[in-house]
């Protein structure tokens, strides 16, 4: 069995995306900060949590498992004193109704990432992804390490949902125009 | 002409203006020191603030992301500001950035100034760190000496302008400096030297104003000359004119006292005459004034050609002879007889009628006082009834005169110190054998406590006005003694003159209606003042006796004794003289005079009293004659009043 699983995480890496580790956990810290400085996210969650859900594609279910652990890590269910709960969920399984919050995407193939997406900017869903190119779909924001980290926002997307944040980011983000 | 004093009017504006100038740059000075500084000082500060205000919100989200590499890039973009020295960022207490420039954050921290700004997480407000900038004051500092200098520069010029003001002022007002120092020596009887030119219109204005001043004032100062003479003329025939009328009697033209006065200053050895016109005042009556004037001119003229050196009027109807040299006694009273001869040998005429005039002359061949001495020979001339009299050193008159003055002194010292006192006499009821009152002598009280008989000075004080006060003292004192000794009456002596002194009757009423004493006060009027041709005494008599008073008439029997105003002025009491009754018990005459006098009395309805009874033979006649009341020294002596 043992062997088996070690197969299986192997065969997983053989076919699975590749992550680099330094961006996840990059990400993994700030996104839920930035999701934070959305402007009415503390009136609408004072009793109930603001449910922050990693969506990843099947063959990623690891890797997202690593992503919640880690956020839960730096967050202990809470964030500024306000509950705080990181779920994560398969494309396909994806409930908007539930995981209203905020979703942030790992990779995926480009039809799921821009249905999803498309569905999660309708319901005014700020959407962090992995992958900058993932701004393209109309993700909200993106997360690079490049000389040094660079945060990018969709001003289109922004737009869209409507979303306003703290002054002070617009300040420090790249913002790009991507539909 | 005032001295010149204070300050000129050139250096007063130069001390106002520098006044105003030290004010102004003084305030300025203040104003800079104490705002221009801070103000800078504020501005550096708001600049450091402005740096820090603009850089915590990129340092405030950066660390909320935790951006380390980009707030460390904020806190260099902010080290690229010359003036800022250091930045600090403290996280709960805990310095997480320090950034220093090397050069010039050695330099003293009074350089310097801290700026604190708190960093807040983006979006809330929730302090997450604190900003800290030491700023440096060097531009601050470099400003501060840039506005000094300039401010040293303004006050420079300030000086500079003030100076050439004052200059300016003082060159301005010179000409009326030159003005002022030409009015100094001004004489408006000189020609008046303004060599001052001025281009200033108002200068020019004041010099031509002086200038016309100038000869306005010469030709007044002409006029005022020629006015004053006149007047100065004027003047003196004034005063000559008035010279004259002091010193000349205007009647008939001769000096006067007070030229004769003058004269016998400059006098020493001369016969001195006043004669004196016999009974002018009757010339005056028969024919009036107007013929006693003129009689009075030709009497002048008459004089006047007598054999004197000079001729005087001093009176009314006297005039004075001088003749000088030294005279003796009968070459005087020889040269006098002539004068006298001539005088009453010369007819004066008023109109048709012949007024022929009598003289008396008093006069003095003694050395000063003349007129004193020569008056004095005249009064002893009518005195003794003898046509010239010249003075002598032995009459001892002035011996007289000063105890007259003695005595009238005396008197007016003992009014004024209440030594005027009332004495009692008893009035003895023969019928009733009894006192029935008192008659009040008064009596002078001396220093030394002597006391003094009417005889020596009630005489005197007739003539001297005292008598009346004497009087109201009396009756002020006799009313109040005998105002609570209600079975007594009390006679007050009073004579004519009281009787005719409204204010002394006045005093009498007045006080015996206050002291309610009018039913038992007896007023004694003299029979030898002849009383009956006064109105005035039978109006008070009545007016006495409408009050309750009754009357008495003193010493009856000296005088003319007319019966009748016994009857008319209704008196209550005769007291017989003194002089018949004093020897009344061997004096047959006396006895029947006294006799008919009370026997006319009780027929009136009239009460006698015999003053003078002075023994026991004296009383006992009195008695026999019928006398109602006696009074002397038989029955009791003047008293006190206290010893009644």
């Amino acid at each position: 069995m043992r062997y088996i699983a070690i197969l299986l995480i192997f065969l997983q890496s053989l076919w699975g995306y590749a992550y680099n580790e330094l961006l996840l956990d990059a990400q993994s810290r700030i996104y839920p900060k930035l999701l934070m400085l959305e402007e009415n996210i503390s009136s609408r969650h004072e009793i109930s949590p603001i449910v922050f859900t990693v969506v990843y594609a099947p063959e990623d279910e690891f890797v997202a498992e690593r992503v919640v652990q880690k956020i839960e890590s730096y967050y202990d269910h809470s964030f500024s004193g306000i509950p705080f709960e990181v779920e994560m969920s398969a494309f396909d399984e994806l409930e908007l109704s539930r995981h209203k919050d905020a979703i942030y995407i790992l990779k995926g193939d480009d039809d799921q990432m821009k249905r999803t997406i498309k569905l999660a900017m309708k319901e005014k869903i700020p959407v962090f992804v992995y992958d900058f190119k993932d701004l393209r779909f109309g993700a909200l924001f993106a997360l690079t390490i490049e000389q040094s980290t660079v945060i990018y926002l969709n001003r289109a997307a922004l737009h869209k949902t409507g979303l306003l944040f703290a002054p002070s980011l617009y300040g420090i983000v790249r913002f790009v125009d991507a539909e | 002409m005032r001295s010149e004093t204070g300050y000129s009017l050139s250096t007063k504006i130069i001390f106002y203006v520098l006044f105003v100038a030290l004010v102004v740059l003084v305030s300025m000075f203040f104003v800079f020191e104490h705002i221009g500084k801070k103000t800078l000082y504020e501005v550096e500060k708001e600049k450091a603030k402005l740096v820090a205000k603009m850089f915590a919100p990129q340092i405030g989200i950066n660390l909320y992301l935790g951006f380390e590499d980009k707030v460390n890039k904020a806190i260099e973009q902010i080290m690229t500001e010359k003036d800022i020295l250091a930045v600090y960022l403290v996280k709960d207490g805990e310095v997480l950035k320090k950034v220093k420039r090397s050069q010039k954050a050695a330099a003293s921290p009074i350089e310097t100034f801290e700026i604190r700004m708190p960093v807040y997480e983006p979006g809330g407000s929730r302090q997450i760190a604190v900003l800290k900038l030491n700023y440096s004051s060097l531009h601050y500092k470099e400003m501060v000496e840039k506005m000094t200098q300039l401010l040293l520069i303004f006050f420079s010029i300030a000086t500079l302008l003030f100076i050439a003001l004052a200059y300016q002022i003082r060159q301005r007002l010179m000409p009326l400096k030159k003005v002022a120092g030409a009015l100094a020596d001004y004489d408006a009887k000189g020609d008046l030297m303004l060599e001052c030119e001025s281009e200033d219109r108002e200068i020019k204005l004041i010099i031509n104003a002086v200038e016309e001043m100038h000869e306005n004032v010469s030709a007044y100062m002409e006029l005022q000359e020629n006015m004053k003479q006149i007047l100065s003329q004027k003047v003196e025939e004034k005063t000559a004119q008035l010279w004259q009328q002091l010193h000349t009697d205007q009647l008939t033209k001769l000096p006067n006292r007070r030229a004769l006065m003058e004269d016998l200053s400059k006098q020493s050895e001369a016969l001195l005459a006043i004669v004196n016109i016999d009974d002018f005042t009757e010339i005056n009556d028969l024919y009036g004034h107007r013929a006693g004037d003129i009689i009075l001119k030709n009497f002048a003229d008459t004089i006047m050609e007598l054999d004197a050196n000079m001729v005087y009027r001093i009176s009314g109807d006297e005039f004075v002879l001088v003749k000088k040299g030294k005279f003796h006694s009968e070459e005087a009273r020889a040269f006098l007889k002539e004068v006298r001869s001539k005088i009453e040998k010369t007819h004066f005429y008023y109109e048709e009628n012949r007024v022929d005039i009598r003289v008396t002359i008093g006069a003095t061949i003694e050395e000063s006082p003349m007129i004193e001495q020569a008056d004095m020979a005249l009064k002893e001339a009518r005195k003794q009834r003898k046509p010239i009299m010249i003075f002598s050193s032995e009459w001892n008159l002035e011996t007289r005169y000063r105890e007259n003055i003695y005595w009238i002194r005396q008197i007016k010292s003992a009014l004024s110190q209440k030594r005027i006192v009332p004495y009692a006499q008893p009035l003895y009821d023969l019928g009733a054998k009894r006192i029935k009152g008192y008659e009040i002598l008064v009596r002078l009280i001396k220093e030394n406590g002597e006391v003094v008989s009417p005889y020596k000075f009630l005489q005197l004080a007739q003539k001297s006005y005292l008598y009346h006060y004497m009087t109201m003292q009396m009756v002020e004192e006799s009313c109040a003694f005998f105002q609570d000794r209600k079975d007594l009456t009390f006679s007050i002596n009073l004579s004519v003159e009281d009787i005719l002194n409204p204010e002394t009757v006045s005093h009498i009423k007045e006080k015996i209606i206050h002291y309610g004493v009018a039913h038992r006060v007896i007023f004694e009027l003299l029979e030898s003042e002849n009383i009956e041709i006064y109105p005035e005494v039978e109006s008070f008599v009545r007016e006495m006796k409408d009050l309750g008073c009754q009357i008495a008439i003193d010493d009856f029997g000296t005088g003319y004794s007319n019966f009748s105003y016994l009857i008319k002025l209704k008196v209550d009491y005769i007291k017989i003289d003194g002089s018949l009754i004093r020897n009344i018990h061997n004096d047959k005459n006396a006895q029947v005079i006294v006799e008919a006098i009370n026997d006319f009395a009780k027929k009136l309805g009239i009460r006698t009293v015999a003053e003078f009874v002075s023994n026991e033979m004296i009383y006992d006649k009195v008695c026999e004659l019928g006398i109602d009341v006696a009074q002397g020294y038989y029955i009791e002596e003047p008293m006190q009043l206290e010893k009644i």
